[in-house]
């Protein structure tokens, strides 16, 4: 749940990349940690496996431009997207304030996408939250690769409610900082308006 | 009557019987005649006869139910105990006896005995399709790489179960194509378009995803050269679950004529194998659907996604 200093005027938010495993989601993070100025970010925390498979999580701290007078500071972490660790992927789910949702565009990939996405739903569902209710965006990812559904299947699969969604090619740093600016936006759009309505 | 339990089944199970009988007789007057056959206790024939009859039915199904087991072991005692009560009335009427016990007695020797259970698993295999199955598990994440991890938890495994393919739904008995539940976690979905047509694929591709043992080599002689129709019908339904699967009985009422002929068939084929899945590749398939196969339901954002932005969050990047 993000929280607000006013002491100190700090914003904080918590945002999750989420989805299959091998997706992409640890190379966005470790994009993100080598193009932001180092004063702006904390280190990354990654426990992989020998084999660069994400065992527990990713923890990118980073602090945005001011809002309303206020430093943003974001916390990103990444879910492990092997089934097996799916008690991981809850707990790091808990207090999420946005999600990235990151595709695998290959065609092999697309039923662990929608497998991912539902998996989502059923652990936000766990905490009493949903996707109606929690701001998120989809990253249609490894969109150089040659065996890659199009786009407009891979909404109909993943995104037939079109919230904000992008193409991107991670490695290459495409699209990733483009899809984190738009669900910190969404997270702290929503944040205002409940302010505003005085819910949180 | 099952599909799979045929005429021909039926008539050679009545002539693996008959056959029993016949010889059974004839070995036991053998038997009687030569009487060199060391006597065996009845206990101790029973007692390997059951065990190789379990033996049997679970060779034949192994997934069948427990229950499915024990009728399979009923079934085959019960056979093979008309096969050597047969032949001991036809021995009776033979010798002009009201007497059956003497010819009961020659028929349940040791010989005798073998040939009965010889020719009860012979008169049951064709009847083993009717053996009910344990209750298959619903579909679960494959995973990838990553598969069913050994030491996966219940917990684990929560949320992921979300496919379950099922028997035809009814009234669609004639469309090809499993039912497939679909799992509408946005609840955006109201139904699918019915869209009329076909789509080709090269029956090559196909033949490479069938088991090896139904596919001959002259079925795939002639797969460069043929395409395979799939009605859109078919395949709509299930692009939700980004996947179109179906049972390999099914994918052959798509497969031509000519060459259906040409692949093992579905009577010689193991039930197993033919209700087997087949996933047909989404490659081939999504990029022949016409745009309105793939129209999204009318935009319903979600209320965080409505909101007016005022500022934008900007990184500093380097």
């Amino acid at each position: 749940m993000a929280s607000i200093n006013y002491a100190l005027k700090e914003i904080s938010c918590k945002i999750v990349y989420y989805g299959p495993g091998m997706c992409g989601k640890t190379t966005n993070l470790q994009h993100i940690h080598q193009h932001t100025a180092a004063d702006k970010r904390g280190n990354m925390v990654s426990l992989a496996t020998p084999g660069e498979r994400t065992l527990f999580f990713d923890f990118l701290p980073l602090e945005a431009s001011q809002v309303h007078g206020f430093r943003t500071k974001f916390q990103l972490y990444t879910v492990p997207g092997q089934v097996m660790y799916n008690s991981t992927r809850k707990l790091v789910l808990r207090g999420v304030d946005g999600v990235i949702f990151v595709c695998d565009s290959q065609w092999e990939k697309t039923r662990e996408n929608v497998e991912s996405f539902r998996n989502l739903a059923d652990n936000l569902g766990s905490y009493g939250h949903s996707l109606e209710t929690t701001p998120y965006v989809v990253q249609y990812n490894k969109r150089d690769l040659p065996n890659i559904a199009p786009v407009h299947y891979l909404r109909y699969l993943i995104n037939p409610r079109q919230v904000p969604d992008s193409e991107a090619v991670a490695l290459r740093g495409d699209g990733v900082f483009e899809t984190l600016n738009t669900i910190c936006t969404l997270v702290l759009a929503q944040m205002s308006q409940r302010q505003k309505a005085g819910v949180a | 009557m099952r599909k799979d339990f045929t005429a021909i089944s039926a008539s050679s199970a009545l002539i693996a019987f008959t056959a029993g009988i016949v010889l059974c007789m004839q070995v036991s007057t053998i038997a009687s005649a030569s009487s060199t056959a060391s006597e065996i206790p009845g206990p101790v024939l029973w007692v390997v006869e059951i065990a190789l009859f379990g033996t049997a039915v679970f060779a034949w199904r192994p997934r069948a139910s427990f229950l499915g087991w024990i009728l399979g072991i009923i079934a085959l005692a019960m056979v093979k105990t008309a096969l050597v009560s047969g032949a001991a009335l036809v021995l009776s009427v033979m010798h002009e006896t009201t007497n059956m016990a003497p010819a009961l007695h020659q028929t349940a020797a040791f010989l005798p005995r073998v040939c009965a259970v010889a020719f009860a698993l012979m008169v049951c295999y064709p009847t083993r399709v009717w053996l009910p199955l344990r209750e298959t598990e619903p579909r679960k994440h494959k995973g990838g790489r990553a598969g069913r991890a050994r030491g996966m938890s219940e917990e684990d495994e929560k949320g992921l179960i979300i496919v379950t393919v099922t028997s035809r739904a009814p009234g669609q008995d004639e469309a090809p194509g499993a039912e497939v539940k679909i799992h509408d976690p946005l609840g955006v979905w109201s139904s699918t378009p019915m869209i009329e047509g076909e789509l080709e694929m090269p029956l090559s591709a196909v033949l490479a995803l069938l088991p090896e043992n139904l596919v001959t080599d002259r079925a795939l002689a002639l797969a460069d050269s043929e395409t395979m129709t799939v009605p859109f019908h078919a395949i709509l339904p299930q692009l939700k679950e980004a996947q179109v699967v179906f049972s390999v009985a099914e994918l052959r009422t798509f497969v031509p004529l000519t060459v259906r002929k040409l692949l093992v068939q579905p009577a010689d084929s193991d039930i197993e194998t033919e209700n087997g899945l087949v996933s047909l590749p989404l490659a081939l398939i999504v990029p022949q659907l016409p745009s309105e196969a793939l129209q999204l339901p009318a935009p319903s954002l979600p209320a965080w996604a409505k909101v007016d932005v005022e500022e934008h969050v900007v990184f500093a990047t380097v």
